[in-house]
């Protein structure tokens, strides 16, 4: 009785209910600049905690509902996934680190994410027929160098707004304490060579079931598709970033690796309109990355 | 009972008669204990600092207090002056205007820095050692217990305590911290010996800074302030090369030119590969010419960047100060509440003993009478005696308990002593 009253309970959380946790939470977040309430900083914890609880349950959900059992059965679910992803990194840190605003940059683009997720067809979704560790690690990968990317987004906005208060000589205003400039830049770093590995992994793994595809009796993607060309490019272009960030000395330091990270951030943007607009992953004939051929689901 | 402060401070004597009526720290358990010879029923806490010297007493018994020219005397006894010299200079505050000094004084609004971290940590060290000794009470534990609650309230709901106001803390913890992160593996280059330069690198060694340079033209001075502080004494001719390996610099010579200009700076910052530096220029005239500031990487900031904030800091300060009275006035609003309620409390016992006495002989007298009353009857009358005694004096002992959460202003605790003739 009890668990049939939580199923329906819960199977009643929509998109609204966690971007409207999440909002209130931005809400707050931007008030800690302007005065100072005792119980703000609690209060913000326990909304994001039931903001990510409705969250996780929503996709939770929508993954049990989804058909073959597909992980990520839709571009809804790909943007929600890196929106959770990125809300648990925001959580973590905040709380390891109370005295910073986090969430004004944090929340606005997990909100944005959310806000594209309610737009995507949750109809138009990926193959679910065909699943192999192949396509798994693609499509992880894919998705961890997002939010890596997202996250090296966040940490060089806030880079570029700590070196500029430094520079202007302007004290920290209470409520709005950014992180030192030497943990941004680390963090800035370190999401560049991540997200370019992950996007490497994801690459490779996209070619290799190509590849298969094209050597067995199913269509692949053609390898001069949009999608492919774009996601080689900012393959391309993360990896001369660390390249240049790693052979030219001055690269690694202040503000030129706070660009990289954002330029990088904005070929991320590219290459997902690409993708969500194209065909990519769809469940047509031009098919890749996480599906694999119904004769191999059928095996 | 009576709680009340006898001595002086920054805002009514100078620092020289300050000095002379300062008890160091090893002197303060004495003091108080040849305090408490002369008055066995006295609690005390002795508060001496460079800006006050302040005894606090308070004894439940107000007659048990010592007086202003007791106090003035103590004083004067223990430093081998001359009781009329000091005398005038000691002022007394007494009741809710001594619990609502201490409270200011905790939250360091009455210091000479409004807000100012130190005074807390003195007073309750001051708390903690007349604890120790033995020489506090309860009404002394409820006032500075109260103080310090009083003091965390403020810092928690004022910003009061949040900005800095002197150049090398606005220095380290408003710029140096935003900019690294830690300091402990960071080359911190020290140019020239000055004294604002010496106070900045505290803070850093406070910060676990231990790679520490320190150039001087004389470099007996550079080992002079090396030994005081830390860090290794450089010669001079070293300058260029520790400025490519250096994170962080406080530079505070005396020198009448820049010791570094446009140019030279971008010859450094080419070998340092463009690698951010922070420059903490405290000299006057500038060590680093202000153009510098403007080169990729140089985060240049001089005295009057830092004044600059300093004195917004102070201001901003001054502006949380209203919040941070009210709070002391609603806090010594309830606790003088309190404390005269606990004034109340063995009148009112006395009260109701005397009631209960009456009662106890009218009621026996009564049933004497009543032959055959029974069980029942006697108590079904008991409780009636009992509903009368309280029905009469409930209004009096409210009355007297909102007298006493405005200070017994309209003495009617004393008219009640009179009224139902209670004794001491």
């Amino acid at each position: 009785m009890f668990s049939l009253l939580g199923a329906e309970w819960m199977s009643r959380i929509s998109l609204s209910c966690f971007a409207f946790s999440y909002a209130i939470t931005m809400i707050l977040e931007i008030s800690r600049i302007f005065f100072r309430v005792p119980v703000r900083w609690a209060v913000i914890v326990l909304i994001t905690v039931a903001g990510l609880f409705a969250h996780g349950t929503f996709i939770w959900l929508k993954m049990n509902t989804a058909d073959g059992g597909t992980p990520v059965a839709s571009w809804q679910q790909w943007c929600l996934i890196v929106s959770l992803g990125l809300a648990i990194i925001y959580l973590i840190i905040a709380l390891r680190r109370p005295e910073n605003a986090f969430g004004v940059f944090f929340l606005p683009v997990i909100l944005a994410l959310i806000l594209i997720a309610m737009a995507a067809d949750d109809t138009t979704g990926f193959d679910k027929t065909h699943t192999t560790t192949w396509s798994a690690i693609h499509g992880f990968s894919l998705l961890a160098g997002t939010i890596s990317v997202a996250l090296g987004f966040v940490a060089g906005i806030m880079y570029l707004i700590q070196a500029y208060r430094l520079k202007h000589k302007l004290p920290p205003r209470a409520g709005f304490r950014l992180p030192s400039l030497e943990w941004l830049q680390n963090s800035n770093r370190r999401t560049l060579w991540l997200s370019t590995a992950l996007l490497a992994i994801g690459l490779l793994s996209g070619i290799i079931i190509n590849v298969q595809r094209h050597a067995g009796s199913e269509a692949g993607i053609p390898w001069t598709n949009a999608t492919i060309l774009s996601s080689a490019a900012l393959f391309m272009w993360l990896i001369a970033t660390s390249i240049f960030e790693y052979v030219y000395r001055p690269a690694r330091q202040g503000q030129k690796i706070a660009y990289l990270t954002i330029a990088s951030f904005v070929f991320l943007a590219f290459v997902l309109t690409f993708v969500i607009l194209g065909d990519h992953a769809s469940g047509t004939a031009s098919t890749s990355g996480v599906e694999v051929s119904q004769q191999e689901a059928g095996s | 009972m009576k709680v009340q402060v006898i001595g002086c401070n920054h805002h009514t004597t100078d620092i020289e008669f300050r000095e002379r009526l300062a008890f160091q720290p090893n002197q303060v358990t004495d003091a108080l204990d040849q305090f408490q010879k002369t008055h066995p029923d006295t609690e005390a806490v002795l508060l001496s600092t460079c800006n006050r010297v302040e005894l606090y007493t308070a004894s439940e018994k107000s007659a048990a207090c010592p007086s202003h020219k007791e106090v003035v005397d103590f004083f004067a006894a223990y430093h081998g002056l001359n009781a009329a010299d000091i005398a005038s200079e000691l002022r007394q505050l007494s009741g809710e205007e001594a619990i609502r000094h201490l409270f200011t004084t905790a939250a360091s609004l009455d210091s000479m820095v409004v807000g100012e971290a130190q005074i807390l940590s003195q007073v309750k060290q001051a708390y903690e050692t007349a604890n120790n000794g033995d020489f506090t009470g309860p009404l002394t534990h409820a006032s500075f217990q109260a103080a310090l609650r009083v003091a965390k309230r403020i810092a928690t709901e004022t910003a009061l305590h949040k900005r800095r106001i002197s150049i090398p803390s606005v220095a380290v913890a408003d710029f140096a911290s935003q900019f690294f992160e830690r300091f402990d593996d960071k080359t911190v280059l020290v140019i020239g010996a000055g004294e604002m330069g010496e106070e900045t690198l505290q803070y850093l060694i406070d910060l676990n800074a231990t790679d520490i340079h320190i150039v001087n033209r004389s470099i007996d001075r550079a080992e002079d302030l090396a030994s005081r502080t830390a860090g290794e004494a450089q010669p001079w001719e070293m300058l260029d090369s520790l400025l490519i390996k250096a994170d962080l610099v406080v530079s505070t010579t005396a020198a009448n030119e820049p010791i570094i200009t446009v140019d030279h700076y971008k010859d450094i910052s080419q070998k340092r590969f463009q690698r951010p530096l922070f420059v903490l220029d405290l000299a006057v005239p500038r060590d680093f010419e202000p153009a510098i500031g403007d080169e990729l990487g140089a985060y240049l900031y001089s005295i009057d960047d830092l004044q600059a904030v300093c004195d917004k800091n102070q201001r901003a300060r001054q502006r949380e100060l209203p919040k941070a009275l009210e709070i002391v006035e609603s806090e010594t609003a309830k606790f003088m509440a309190e404390l005269n309620h606990r004034t109340t409390i063995p009148w009112v016992k006395q009260l109701r003993e005397q009631a209960d006495s009456i009662k106890q002989d009218e009621l026996a007298r009564l049933i004497n009478k009543l032959d055959g009353l029974g069980e029942s009857g006697r108590k079904e009358l008991e409780i009636s005696f009992d509903r009368l005694v309280n029905k009469l004096l409930h209004p009096p002992l409210e009355s007297l308990r909102d007298d006493a959460s405005k200070g017994l202003e309209h003495g009617l605790l004393d008219a009640l002593k009179r009224l139902f003739q209670l004794r001491e």
